[in-house]
């Protein structure tokens, strides 16, 4: 049975805003395209498990977890397109576009690791606590988080200070 | 750092949670998880199945002990007394000795033993002063087992037979491949089922020497431990005190002496028969033999 899609809807909206700036960060290495991919995966699989959130008040960390598994899983994705010729279709959403102002943030996050790019986001675009990253991630302690927290920033500002920034993938023409 | 990151705002398209809205209003409804775990269930048949595959490994059979000497053959060697130990705590094969013009090179073929005493043996040989070079030189054989049994073997899965519902010829079959398969040499098992009871002897064979442990009236070891599940009888016979051939002090059965066995296993409260096997197979091998009942 299909379910009522406006409850979903409603939860969504405050959020998609972030969720939408959140997956484009952590998609610093992908196109454009596969960042759409990836948020239009992942909100049809948090509309379809929408049903099973006991808790409408933890929507937000739940919803930035499933983005987060739908972006490594367009990573892994990406990576298989090399050795398999995939017919490319078009994307059924236009979410993104690319922007000048973006592009060496986007170069600079790209060269951080995996787990500094993820908690950097949820932290800067994402708004959360240092407590609820040591939940998303499976950290056992907040401290581990500060730390990653500390070398990520510290990374970025470097990198961020080079120039010029490489160019960031992306398949749809400027 | 808050700055930065403003700039992916401007990636993201005007209007776009109106597509996002149309997006999830006309999603299909969800997709059944039966298919899914049809795949899974393919998944985990094709790795049963691989794991049935069988394959060629290289497993150890043991150490060859090789060393040179000055001079002619002879028991009074150093060198040779010092082997008596070593050689009393594990089955070994012929001990040769082999005369050539310059001195004398000694062999032997120890099974499966505890490492830290075969490198303690060889640094005590290598600094005999007579001694001119010593070495432990691995024995392995090329088999052909399943991908998971060849798996457990590297991993030490310990061996386990329930012997409560299974006739004498299926449990030797069993027990017999268990025991190859932890890689107890040529070791295999008989069982006998005679008056209600059963009995199970294990034999070693070795190149060139035949380690059995035989019935012989006055040296049996006959160990009776009752359990819940029925009643253990494990029977292991063997000669004492033979001198294998050409090896002063010869002892297979140090490491099974009877009085010791029962006296550890009393000490330790586990004098099942399980724990009877365990203990008296600990000095052959790092296998361990646990679970064997038989039928009241």
């Amino acid at each position: 049975m299909r379910p009522d899609p406006d409850p979903f809807l409603e939860a969504l909206q405050p959020h998609y805003d972030d969720a939408l700036r959140y997956v484009r960060g952590l998609c610093a290495k992908l196109s454009v395209r596969d960042a759409e991919d990836a948020v239009q995966a992942g909100l049809l699989r948090a509309f379809e498990a929408f049903g099973s959130l006991r808790d409408p008040a933890r929507f937000r960390p739940w919803l930035f977890q499933i983005l987060t598994r739908e972006v490594y899983g367009a990573r892994r994705r990406a990576f298989w397109r090399r050795f398999v010729p995939l017919v490319e279709t078009p994307a059924a959403l236009a979410l993104f576009t690319d922007s000048v102002d973006a592009t060496d943030l986007l170069a600079a996050l790209a060269r951080l690791g995996d787990r500094e790019r993820e908690a950097l986001l949820l932290y800067e675009v994402g708004g959360f606590r240092v407590d609820e990253i040591r939940a998303l991630q499976g950290d056992r302690s907040a401290s581990a988080v500060k730390s990653r927290l500390a070398r990520a920033r510290s990374r970025l500002r470097d990198l961020l200070d080079e120039a010029p920034a490489p160019p960031v993938p992306s398949t749809r023409a400027a | 750092m808050p700055a930065p990151f403003d700039a992916l705002a401007a990636t993201a398209a005007p209007d776009s949670f109106d597509a996002a809205t149309r997006l999830i209003r006309t999603a299909p409804p969800p997709r059944p998880r039966r298919g899914r775990l049809g795949m899974a269930g393919l998944a985990l048949a094709a790795l049963v199945g691989a794991g049935a595959v069988p394959v060629r490994v290289a497993e150890p059979l043991g150490v060859e002990l090789r060393w040179r000497v000055a001079g002619q053959p002879g028991a009074d060697h150093e060198s040779v007394r010092l082997l008596a130990p070593l050689a009393t705590a594990w089955p070994t094969g012929p001990f040769e000795a082999v005369e050539d013009s310059v001195g004398t090179t000694y062999r032997i073929a120890v099974a499966m033993a505890d490492r830290s005493a075969l490198r303690s043996w060889h640094r005590a040989v290598a600094a005999l002063p007579d001694v001119r070079e010593a070495a432990l030189v691995p024995i392995s054989q090329t088999v052909r087992r399943p991908l998971l049994a060849a798996a457990a073997r590297r991993l030490g899965v310990p061996l386990a037979v329930d012997a409560r519902h299974v006739a004498a010829d299926a449990l030797a079959e069993a027990l017999s491949a268990q025991l190859q398969g932890a890689g107890l040499g040529g070791l295999t098992a008989r069982v006998t089922d005679r008056d209600g009871t059963r009995e199970i002897a294990l034999a070693t064979e070795r190149q060139g020497t035949l380690l059995r442990f035989r019935a012989t009236p006055g040296l049996t070891l006959r160990i009776e431990a009752g359990s819940r599940s029925g009643v253990g009888r494990i029977r292991l016979d063997h000669p004492t005190g033979t001198a294998g051939p050409g090896l002063p002090g010869f002892d297979p059965a140090r490491a099974m002496r009877p009085a010791d066995a029962i006296r550890q296993l009393r000490a330790s409260g586990r004098d099942s028969a399980a724990a009877l096997l365990e203990a008296a197979f600990a000095g052959l091998d790092t296998a361990h033999v646990r679970v064997i009942t038989s039928p009241r």
